[in-house]
């Protein structure tokens, strides 16, 4: 069934469902690494269920490494790396890989951003010599950053329009006190028109480069020719300095009370409750992924039943729809529920719900088909996920980013198959405390 | 009346609830009723080329041609049934996909019924007899799979994914509600207010406003291709057209069953006949024809957009069908002349006259029938004809000269090296080999079609495109603000044709007015009489004056809003209806009084204080038509000596067979249709549209109060709105106070 909309517009709104979900598949065929001199990293995982090859870069920057005033760099690069370079005229990278019946895809989120080309597995040589091409030679003209800027600033604008995704970027802010998770990759209209040609640049050679970088190749390719081509075109590239990383001077600190905001009304109803959890490659991430999906996730999670089903008496709803996900990051990242509604006066009795939820699944945790439900969708999520080289190389790379081991995803669904209904109920109560909650309300203008 | 009135307090609900996300759409080689193809972004002008002159530029590969794609095995097998069942086993990943399609889609719907393929299918995963629409999402959540169901122009597909281990599910799903699904209506009208959305979207949406004009223009208004759904077609469509529907064409020996994936076919096959052994086969009816629309010379519509600053272009053609041996030369000059996006020969002449002008591309309906040829482009509207004619002399170019020998090494390297990238997943593999045998195709056509495409030579693509274009004869669409392309046009001499684009596209299907047959005339007149007897006769005529009390909810969205309604008439002219809405605890009250031609209202302002006020003249015809349609009274408007009454067809309503009059109303363009039940002779139903909305009034639960017989159950639908009333008191005659009708001093 299709997700629902608050799962959808959460997603959307962060840039990228950063869940790098779970584990091994029985069939999956070894990934193998290995690193050039000048520190490049590379993950090749060799499959002949597919004509095709994926070729990805992933540079371990987001939106968390950008300058607290311009916001909105990061993303700027997903638009401009396709803008010409010094071999490369602009638009023809992605030309001349739909030529040959292929396609492109870049992201860039609050960790990471990568490219990808997937195309006939023979031309893996020439999707690899195009992405050592702009990694390093990237031109900054005026004329293409000008446009990219507005493109970038026209999806702000559309993103804000959508009352959820504008609630959920308050929550962060309200959420993370020091962390730069308090913003998304997003970005910002005002910073963006300060942000220079020399600010990218710099921005550019402090990031792009190949000891900040995997190339991760997943297809019908052998190691030895991934080899050959990454040593032709990546080696010669020089090794730079190690990247800053801000975040990692700006760590959030535990929360230890009730944090709640009432903001400005607005035409839909919505309070988002949240809750920190751990960085990805902490083990309680598997237990709370579980949580997350007993909770908010589908027509049978106890959120959405307890806010959408009728009082048999007065036969209305508390809420119009409600959900909860979460957003594993490489640092601590959050979950965050969601109720939506019209009236006014039911903020508080869906704030009030929500909690009760939170508290009933830390008092007794979850039941014999709940926990199957949600290890069965977290399984069968990740399987589907594969099914495509892009896929399969997109979890390399967010499991790299995350863990730093490419291969770190295939041990996931082990992972989450040893959870307990114990294990959910002693992280409920450990992260999900009354004290550890973030509350933004966005009242309804109401009847 | 009441239910307008209701419409503007609750009308805030409808608007902030969410909206309904959008179920993807399989991808099907069949697929094509409308021309999908998005413009390519408008490509940045670079006035300075750094780039120019230089000789060290990275260079594109040498076409590689693709390997030999190898199917895995298939299993093909035909169950007692007559169903058709392709396995297929893949066992790259412990994965299964079950794709059913129904050769149930647009093509095969009457015109009184357009959207009901799309209706039906919306509605088959809304609840089926083993399961409501949350059991079915619930049952699909647990092992994390999907279910969807689809139509497309030649098609009703229903596909399953899931883990291999979970099968069962899918084969628990599928059947249930492909063979027995319930349509219940308040899922019905979830999925009409979807649809209405979409509908309303077209009206905003000048992309696709063009496309559909385009489609309605080369058809015509005689062909299916030319219908579009319109608020009017959508709110009309019932249970029983869907039900109706179903019962026609879903059947076994009109469809087809792919299974792909980790699955072993021996196990597989009894339980396939377990799961859909109580499918039964059954003739099917005849399919719709219709004549192709010939094409001669050049037809243009304007449809003017005001305030519109772009131009939405698009010239169409007839296409080609699947199986014409030209096909595949086809699509390497289509690649050539706009499928490829900035590189086509269409943006790049654009590019180069300067124009404001982008977005270029062309396609093919790749049905089984013959479809359109649509070339599209965005412009600014200064530039619309000069772009035009930008667009026509490339497409009479290539007509006259054919693709060069690059441009088709082009194509083939794009068209042959992409193919095997679409057979990634199972399910990919799966709706390939279902698109292939939709089109009657072996599964030598998927494996061979790489190399289909890499045979094309200069000769063959050159002799289809001088064969399939034809420059002489096309229709024009031009959707932006006529007072920017009227000059234009005028300049250049062109004939056109000029629609609003709020204007419906297709006309709407008219009941015939003509002569009704003396002898259906007077059973329906009979019928009539029989009616108007049933209900009370004598006791009816005699009534003067009646109140009745009634609670229940009202409802736009999923939120359902208690009411309680007082209605109060005294014939022949006065009526009150009193209608208070408990809005979590608090309570809106509107009232409506009208007493012969003048009247007052009362309803809360933006505060919540009531408010009161009289009746406007421009309020009269509304009321005059809500107090002629009186359900209690409009059996006796019916015998009217100066009524007009229409038979038409009988229809069921949930399996009862209903007598089904036409009546003109008093009100030019309004027309009640009352349906009466063949065997009670009780009134089941009114309905009426008013143009933009339908609604239908249906009744229920009758019971004798005074002699007459009254309907005590009361559901109306219609603008998005649904209300389930119960009365709890009916009086024939009651004493009334003397001001019930009159304007009070002050808000009451």
């Amino acid at each position: 069934m299709a997700r629902s909309l608050t799962a959808l517009a959460l997603v959307a709104a962060l840039g990228s469902a950063s869940f790098a979900g779970p584990g091994p598949v029985s069939k999956l065929p070894s990934i193998e690494t290995f690193q050039l001199d000048n520190g490049l990293r590379v993950a090749v995982l060799k499959t002949d269920a597919s004509p095709a090859v994926t070729v990805g870069v992933w540079y371990h920057v987001g939106s968390k490494d950008e300058p607290r005033d311009r916001r909105g760099t990061a993303r700027m690069f997903e638009q401009l790396m396709f803008k010409g370079s010094s071999h490369v005229r602009a638009d023809w990278h992605a030309q001349a890989i739909a030529g040959l019946g292929g396609y492109t895809d870049a992201q860039a989120d609050e960790d990471a951003t990568h490219f990808s080309d997937t195309l006939p597995a023979s031309y893996v040589d020439f999707a690899i010599q195009l992405e050592a091409e702009r990694m390093r030679n990237l031109m900054f003209r005026k004329a293409a950053v000008d446009n990219e800027r507005e493109l970038v600033k026209d999806k702000i604008r559309k993103q804000e329009a959508s009352p959820v995704a504008k609630g959920l970027l308050k929550f962060l802010a309200v959420a993370y006190a020091k962390h730069p998770y308090a913003w998304t990759a997003a970005g910002n209209p005002t910073e963006l028109d300060a942000t220079s040609i020399d600010d990218l640049h710099k921005f550019y050679d402090a990031y792009y480069q190949p000891n900040n970088a995997l190339l991760v190749v997943v297809g019908n390719v052998s190691l030895d020719q991934v080899k050959a081509s990454a040593n032709k075109w990546f080696a010669p590239i020089a090794r730079a300095a190690d990247p800053p990383r801000p975040a990692a001077a700006a760590p959030e600190p535990a929360q230890t009370a009730k944090k709640r905001e009432v903001v400005e009304p607005g035409q839909l109803g919505i309070t988002l409750v949240g809750w920190h959890v751990p960085a990805a490659k902490d083990k309680d991430i598997y237990p709370l992924q579980i949580a997350s999906n007993v909770l908010g996730r589908g027509e049978a999670a106890r959120i959405k039943v307890r806010l959408k089903t009728p009082d048999p008496k007065t036969k209305r709803a508390l809420a119009l729809d409600g959900g909860l996900e979460s957003f594993v990051k490489e640092d601590p990242g959050v979950m965050i529920a969601v109720g939506l509604y019209i009236e006014k006066d039911a903020a508080d009795p869906v704030e009030a719900a929500i909690l009760d939820e939170v508290q009933k699944l830390g008092a007794r945790g979850p039941t014999t088909d709940e926990l199957r439900k949600a290890k069965n969708e977290l399984e069968s999520g990740f399987v589907f996920s594969l099914e495509h080289v892009q896929g399969l190389a997109d979890a390399l790379g967010r499991s790299w980013i995350q863990s730093g081991d490419p291969s770190s995803f295939v041990r996931d669904v082990d992972e989450l198959e040893k959870v307990t209904a114990a294990d959910v109920e002693r992280v409920v109560k450990q992260y999900m405390a009354p004290d550890k909650t973030t509350i933004v309300v966005i009242p309804p203008k109401g009847l | 009346m009441t239910m307008s009135r209701l419409v503007s307090l609750v009308i805030l609900v409808a608007a902030c609830a969410p909206k309904p996300v959008a179920v993807p759409i399989p991808k099907l080689p069949g697929d094509g009723d409308t021309n999908v193809a998005k413009p390519a972004p408008a490509p940045t002008k670079t006035v300075d080329d750094p780039w120019a002159g230089k000789t060290d530029l990275v260079a594109a590969p040498a076409f590689a041609p693709p390997a030999k794609l190898e199917l895995p095995h298939i299993d093909e097998l035909k169950l007692a049934n007559g169903l058709d069942v392709m396995i297929v086993k893949d066992d790259r990943l412990p994965v299964v996909s079950v794709q059913l399609a129904v050769r149930a889609g647009r093509q095969l719907e009457p015109r009184a019924r357009l959207g009901v393929s799309d209706a039906t299918a919306n509605m088959l995963v809304k609840g089926s007899k083993r399961h409501d629409a949350s059991g079915l999402a619930k049952a699909i959540d647990f092992v994390g799979g999907t279910i969807t169901a689809d139509a497309t122009f030649e098609a009703t597909i229903v596909s399953c994914s899931v883990l291999a281990r979970d099968l069962a599910t899918c084969l628990d799903l599928v059947p249930d509600i492909v063979v027995q699904p319930t349509f219940p209506d308040a899922e019905l009208k979830k999925v009409q207010d979807q649809m209405l959305g979409l509908v309303r979207q077209r009206v905003e949406d000048s992309g696709a406003l063009a496309n559909q004009h385009a489609q309605n223009l080369l058809w015509g208004n005689d062909h299916v291709r030319g219908w579009m759904d319109s608020e009017l077609s959508v709110g009309a469509l019932h249970r029983d057209d869907l039900i109706a529907w179903h019962r026609d064409w879903f059947v076994p020996n009109n469809s087809v069953l792919v299974i792909a994936g980790d699955v072993d076919a021996k196990k597989l096959k009894p339980q396939l006949e377990r799961a859909f052994g109580d499918w039964k086969t059954k003739p099917l009816p005849p399919a719709p024809k219709y004549h192709e629309p010939g094409l001669s010379g050049i037809r243009i519509r304007l449809v003017d957009r005001p305030g519109a600053t772009q131009t939405h272009i698009r010239i169409g053609q007839l296409g080609i069908r699947h199986d014409d041996p030209r096909y595949f030369d086809a699509l390497v000059w289509n690649y050539a002349l706009g499928g490829s996006g900035l590189g086509s020969r269409l943006s790049k002449a654009l590019h180069a006259s300067n124009l404001k002008a982008f977005g270029a591309s062309t396609s093919f309906d790749h049905n089984f029938e013959r479809g359109s040829f649509v070339v599209q482009a965005l412009a600014r509207s200064s530039d619309a004809l000069a772009s035009t004619k930008v667009l026509l002399a490339e497409v009479a170019k290539m007509q006259k000269d054919g693709p060069t020998q690059d441009e088709i090494d082009a194509a083939i390297a794009n068209i042959a090296g992409g193919y095997g990238l679409r057979f990634e997943a199972s399910s990919d593999l799966g709706a390939q080999l279902l698109g292939a045998s939709l089109h009657g195709f072996s599964n030598e056509y998927v494996t061979k079609f790489p190399q289909m495409v890499q045979a094309v030579t200069l000769a063959s693509a050159k002799q289809s495109a001088a064969d399939v274009l034809d420059p002489h004869d096309y229709v024009l669409v031009l959707v932006g603000d006529a007072k920017d392309l009227e000059p234009q046009l005028q300049k250049e001499g062109w004939r056109y044709e000029k629609v609003a684009f709020t204007d419906p596209i297709t006309p709407e299907v008219k009941q015939p007015e003509g002569p009704v047959d003396p002898k259906v005339a007077a059973a329906t007149h009979k019928l009539l009489e029989e009616a108007l007897a049933a209900k009370g006769g004598k006791k009816l005529n005699a009534m003067k004056a009646f109140h009745w009390h009634a609670a229940g909810t009202t409802s736009t969205g999923p939120q359902a809003v208690p009411v309680e309604v007082d209605r109060t008439f005294v014939l022949p002219d006065k009526m009150r209806i009193d209608a208070t809405l408990d809005m979590q605890g608090k309570k809106a009250q509107v009232i409506v009084a009208v007493d012969g031609k003048v009247g007052w209202q009362q309803q809360p302002d933006q505060t919540g204080a009531p408010q009161l006020g009289d009746l406007g003249p421009e309020e009269l015809p509304g009321i005059d038509f809500e107090r002629w349609r009186e359900p209690e009274l409009i059996l006796v408007k019916a015998l009217d000596p100066s009524a007009k009454i229409m038979p038409a067809a009988d229809e069921t309503i949930d399996g009862k067979p209903q007598a089904v009059v036409r009546l003109p109303a008093p009100v030019p363009g309004l027309d009640v249709v009352i349906y009466i039940d063949r065997k009670t002779k009780m009134v089941s139903r009114l309905g009426f549209s008013d143009g933009r909305t339908n609604q239908a009034d249906d009744f229920s639960d009758y019971h004798e109060v005074s002699g007459i017989q009254i309907a005590f159950k009361r559901k109306s639908t219609g603008g998005g709105r649904t209300t389930e009333l119960t009365l709890s008191k009916f009086e024939v005659d009651p004493k009334l106070d003397t001001t019930t009708f009159a304007k009070p001093a002050k808000p009451q």
